[in-house]
């Protein structure tokens, strides 16, 4: 059984109401949605809310999975991400000090990605297809929340390039996926 | 649909996805998702495309007592066991808010008994729902519970919130009885709790009517401190 279909699997008893399936699903699972909580929260505790919230809520909704919406795991992210980008607004994060995590980017030139078939493969070839500025952008849009004019602090640019970067980067980002 | 309503939906899902869409845009939106499949499957198409970014991320461990959240969340696990109640840590946050509330409160209570001199000092705690906002104000005073709901109270019609004392030896939570779901109550503290120090109070959802077996029976929906006035 491959790690997504394990996922799946877990997902599909979860759904049924196997809690012994949930717990297993939250150990495989957790340490890499806080991650992208922690990202989105900046604060270790307003990053734990979202990750109890969003596990809620998989629990809830497990049975509203369907493949469509990616896989288990993009189904996760997306629940956690929502649930953080919800509590941003009412938290008031300040994003003065944000760590940049470029594991991802370091992912990129290391060849991490050794299934050339798989999707994230795939993200890593267009991605490296974007101009440099374009996917720093995006970085900092999706994975720490940025608004446009946060993003002009961090790259010294004017907010009507920012949005046009980001713009142009994710059409051409998803030409080169959907090709 | 035409071209560029399709192109149109592809600009919001994306900016949905991303994040850039905030506030009441983002409300509106939701909205619009729950209508149109079409506008759905634009988002789900870019969440198949970024998602898998942060799935690159390094992990990081969350702290056990998420997991130990969840399942007191989910009503699998007793009350008693419950992991300290600093849990919803923004309560630090609020504390502020806590202080101004407690001043508005000592002021616009009714004193309906006499102000006695020896008194101890009242406790006050503030329930919150995950956006923060206040759902009851509870004071806590010598012999007497008071408690005001607030408009944000989700109003239940074959249930009720009951309201329970953690007491700090560990012991079984103790009732403090229903909570109003508007406006305001006031009843003599139960004798049980006479002695004993308060670790958190806790808002456990019930059949109506209250909990049948005198322990909290369904999920618990939030848990505050006592502050000291």
């Amino acid at each position: 059984m491959t790690p997504q279909q394990q996922l799946l699997e877990w997902l599909r008893s979860s759904a049924q109401g196997d809690k012994a399936a949930f717990e297993s699903l939250y150990q495989a699972t957790s340490a890499k949605l806080f991650a992208v909580s922690l990202q989105l929260m900046r604060r270790r505790d307003w990053a734990e809310d979202v990750l109890q919230d969003a596990f809620i809520k998989i629990w809830h909704n497990a049975g509203d999975y369907h493949t469509e919406k990616g896989t288990v795991m993009t189904w996760m992210i997306s629940i956690t991400r929502y649930r953080a980008l919800d509590l941003l607004k009412s938290r008031k994060v300040k994003a003065e000090h944000i760590e940049l995590d470029e594991s991802w980017m370091e992912a990129l030139h290391t060849g991490e990605f050794t299934d050339p078939a798989s999707d994230k493969a795939r993200l890593e070839f267009c991605m490296e297809g974007l101009e440099s500025d374009h996917r720093q952008s995006i970085y900092l849009a999706f994975v720490n929340g940025l608004s446009h004019q946060e993003i002009t602090q961090y790259i010294s640019a004017p907010l009507g390039s920012i949005k046009s970067w980001i713009r142009r980067g994710l059409a051409k980002l998803k030409r080169c996926l959907e090709a | 649909m035409n071209y560029l309503e399709q192109e149109r939906q592809d600009a919001l899902a994306v900016s949905y996805v991303l994040g850039s869409m905030r506030g009441k845009a983002r409300l509106r939106f939701q909205g619009l998702l729950m209508q149109h499949l079409s506008l759905r499957q634009a988002v789900w198409r870019w969440e198949r495309h970024l998602n898998p970014v942060v799935e690159q991320l390094k992990p990081v461990m969350p702290d056990a007592s998420v997991w130990q959240r969840v399942t007191i969340r989910l009503g699998w696990r007793a009350l008693e066991q419950a992991p300290p109640p600093q849990s919803r840590s923004y309560w630090k946050e609020t504390f502020a808010l806590a202080l101004v509330a407690c001043l508005a409160l000592v002021l616009l209570l009714p004193r309906l008994e006499p102000v006695v001199p020896t008194q101890v000092p009242a406790q006050l705690a503030i329930v919150q729902n995950s956006q923060a906002q206040a759902l009851w104000v509870v004071k806590w005073e010598q012999q007497q519970l008071k408690v005001q709901a607030t408009a944000a109270v989700q109003p239940l019609t074959d249930a009720d919130y009951e309201l329970w004392m953690l007491p700090e030896n560990g012991q079984p939570p103790i009732s403090l009885g229903l909570l109003p779901q508007q406006a305001n109550t006031e009843r003599a503290l139960p004798p049980s709790v006479n002695g004993l120090k308060v670790a958190a109070l806790a808002v456990s959802l019930e059949p109506k009517g209250g909990s049948p077996t005198g322990q909290p029976t369904g999920p618990v929906l939030h848990t505050a401190q006592l502050v000291q006035l």
